[in-house]
Order: structure tokens, then C-alpha cells, then sequence
């Protein structure tokens, strides 16, 4: 079996979603069920529902300290927005943050990815797009393939680390050169299993937005833009230190308005540094 | 839309503004957006507005953002940005990572 088999066959081998996640969603399509009741299930985990009160109360979510129910997050925050926090916060956990090769940890992996996650809030709001729920969570899921190659195969990926070093290359160049897929392609396979919404599927699976990418919608275009920013703001380390340049297509996508990424840099370095200190301790 | 700084004596007649013109307390003269007319200018010159910042169709290539880097700042830039920016958007991205490797490191 080559690698690539046999990280599809891990992920297929991987439990299904946290049963916590699964309950969640489960009342939450539930018509009759209650906030009170979707707030019980959430709370039945302390320490999943005293982290999404921290989360709910970060800069990030502009409520200052308002929030102190679960009750009261999922009327503010809204559910699906709720559901993606303790989703984000059940896969950290799934996930070992031991195993680490030389010159890249999974806990530097995962700030990466918060990062990505707090700059595409923010560019959705920049945007001024309506429906941001899926925005933070697309940031931080961007990269699991990542952290699937670390989980499944640590010992090769130490070669994937080792190769980018030596050829100042892109991780993806080096994962397919050992793997024969990229970290895309095969959070795409776990996206799929999880059956993650189409729109996170997408930008999992297309983040690096190459030539190839069909079509860039705002999320998308978000969520490119914002790993480069991660990576020039060294918002974790995401296994390369090469700053891509942006596909030019997400600039007409968003529509930005002049000098607005250079006006949000406080912002996204703030929320930043308050949202791993919430998510990763 | 990409758009350019002009000193007050380049400006003419039908430019239009990107960014609004405030005077030195602070008031707005003339709203981003304002296509520029002789009285305006003179109002520019009685202000004493020196420069200001209007639209235009080409696509600007920035100024080589590297001239006036120290050779470290120089060095790591080329090494992890390899590509030159081809609008204002991506000039940010520069400056942004201009101000991230030359911070006086703790």
C-alpha cells in the first residue's frame, strides 16, 4: 500500500465526529428544540462549554464580556456559530499535539490556523458579507490535512519538513513529492468523511486558490488571503516560511476598499493574540 | 481602482478624488469621490494642501518597496516573498511584512 492508500485508509479509520458535535446538531435540527435544550447538551461537557464562554466573550466576536450562558451565546453568537466553536475546540482535542517532527509542532500548527480563522472573520466583516458564521471556522480547518500527515504518518512528514528546508519550497511541493497527495487533498478526504458543509469542504480542499480552482467565492477568497497574512504576521508556523502571492482573481472577489489591510493589521494581531490564548490553553 | 498621490500643482480639472482632502484641523474640504474643479484647486492652494490622492485606470505598480530596507530586512523578504506586487492591496502585503521582519526584535 503507498502512502497515499494508507492515509486514506487512517482517515476512514478515524472515529466519526465528537458525540458532542453529533448531539449538538442533532437538536439543532430538531424545530422543537429549545435553546435551554441545546444549551444543556453543550453544558453536559464543563470544560467544552467554559471554553465556548471564553471564546463567545473574545474581542473576536466584538461582545465584551456580555456573554456568561451558553444560553446566551447561542442567542447572540447564533447556533451554527456556536456549533462551529465547540466543533473547533472537539477536534484539538481529537488530535495528539505530541507528535511533533523537528521544525514544526502540531501547537504551532493549530495557531496558525486560529490565525486563519480570526483574519477571515475579519475579512468577511471588512467585506461587509452578511452571513460570516462558517468564516472562522473555514479559517481554522484550512490546514487539517496537515495535521492528518503529522497524526498518521509522523515519521514521514519529518522527510516533508526536511525537504522544504533544503529546497526552499512550498510544503504542499514537498508533501506531494513524499505522499503523493498535499495537505488539500487529504483534508478533503476527512472533510468529506465528516461531511463538513460543501462551502468548508471547498476551502479546504482549494485554499492555495491555483490556477486550476474553478471558481473563488468570498469565503474562499477569504480564507487565501488570510493564510498569507497568517504567514507574514507569523501567526504560528505552518511548516514553510514562503508568502505566496495572492491569486489575483480574490482581489475583484472582495472588493476591498484601499489601505483596509494595513488598517486592520491591530486588529487581526489582537484578536490574534486573545483567541490562542482562549483556544490553545 | 488604483490610485496615485499628485503634488497640488499636477492636479487638473476633472481628476477625481480617492481619498477625501481635510485641511489641517481636520475638516473634510472635499469627499473621496469628487471630481476636481478649478475652484477647488484653489481652494487646495489657499489650505495650503500639498499633495492629494486621486483615482486612476492604470494599473499601478508600486515603487520598488525594497529601495530603503536594511540588507537583513532586504534579504528575508526576497527569500520569503519572491514576486512583485501588481496593485495597491498587494503593496500592503509588503509593507505589512516590511513592518513584521524590521521590529526591533525583544
Amino acid at each position: 500500500m503507498d502512502f497515499s492508500e494508507r492515509i486514506k485508509s487512517s482517515i476512514n479509520n478515524l472515529p466519526t465526529l465528537p458525540t458532542i458535535y453529533s448531539q449538538i446538531s442533532e437538536a439543532m435540527e430538531d424545530p422543537l428544540a429549545t435553546n435551554d435544550k441545546i444549551a444543556k447538551i453543550i453544558s453536559s461537557d464543563q470544560s467544552s462549554a467554559f471554553k465556548v464562554l471564553k471564546v463567545a466573550n473574545s474581542p473576536l466576536y466584538g461582545l465584551h464580556g456580555k456573554i456568561d450562558s451558553i444560553s446566551q451565546a447561542l442567542m447572540y453568537l447564533g447556533h451554527n456559530e456556536v456549533k462551529n466553536i465547540v466543533f473547533a475546540l472537539s477536534i484539538m482535542k481529537i488530535f495528539s499535539k505530541e507528535k511533533n517532527v523537528r521544525g514544526l509542532r502540531p501547537v504551532d500548527l493549530w495557531a496558525h490556523s486560529i490565525g486563519v480563522g480570526v483574519v477571515t472573520r475579519n475579512l468577511g466583516i471588512a467585506i461587509g458579507e452578511k452571513n460570516i458564521e462558517n468564516y472562522f471556522l473555514a479559517g481554522i480547518f484550512h490546514d487539517i490535512g496537515k495535521i492528518i500527515f503529522l497524526e498518521f504518518a509522523v515519521k514521514e512528514y519529518q522527510r516533508v519538513v526536511d525537504l522544504v528546508i533544503e529546497k526552499n519550497c512550498p510544503i504542499r511541493d514537498a508533501e506531494k513529492e513524499v505522499f503523493g497527495i498535499d495537505h488539500a487533498a487529504a483534508g478533503q478526504i476527512l472533510a468529506e468523511k465528516w461531511r463538513l458543509p460543501q462551502t468548508i469542504q471547498n476551502t479546504i480542499y482549494n485554499h492555495h486558490a491555483e490556477q486550476k480552482t474553478k471558481s473563488i467565492d468570498t469565503l474562499l477568497a477569504s480564507v487565501h488571503l488570510a493564510n498569507i497574512i497568517a504567514h507574514i504576521l507569523g501567526f504560528g508556523f505552518a511548516g514553510d516560511s514562503l508568502i505566496s502571492q495572492p491569486n489575483p482573481i480574490i482581489w475583484e472577489v472582495l472588493n476591498l476598499r484601499r489601505g483596509a489591510l494595513l488598517s486592520l493589521k491591530d486588529k487581526f494581531i489582537d484578536d490574534y493574540s486573545q483567541t490562542i490564548k482562549l483556544m490553545l490553553t | 481602482m488604483a490610485a496615485k498621490t499628485l503634488n497640488g500643482e499636477d492636479l487638473i480639472v476633472g481628476m477625481e478624488l480617492a481619498e477625501p482632502v481635510l485641511n489641517h484641523y481636520g475638516q473634510t474640504l472635499l469627499v473621496a469621490g469628487s471630481v476636481l474643479m478649478e475652484n477647488h484647486i484653489k481652494l487646495f492652494k489657499t489650505w495650503g494642501i500639498r499633495s492629494v490622492i486621486i483615482k486612476t485606470e492604470e494599473t499601478v505598480v508600486p515603487a520598488d518597496l525594497t529601495k530603503t530596507l536594511d540588507f537583513e530586512t532586504m534579504t528575508i523578504l526576497k527569500r520569503r516573498m519572491n514576486w512583485t506586487p501588481m496593485n495597491d492591496h498587494e503593496a500592503d502585503l509588503f509593507n505589512l511584512a516590511i513592518q513584521i521582519i524590521s521590529k526591533p526584535k525583544q
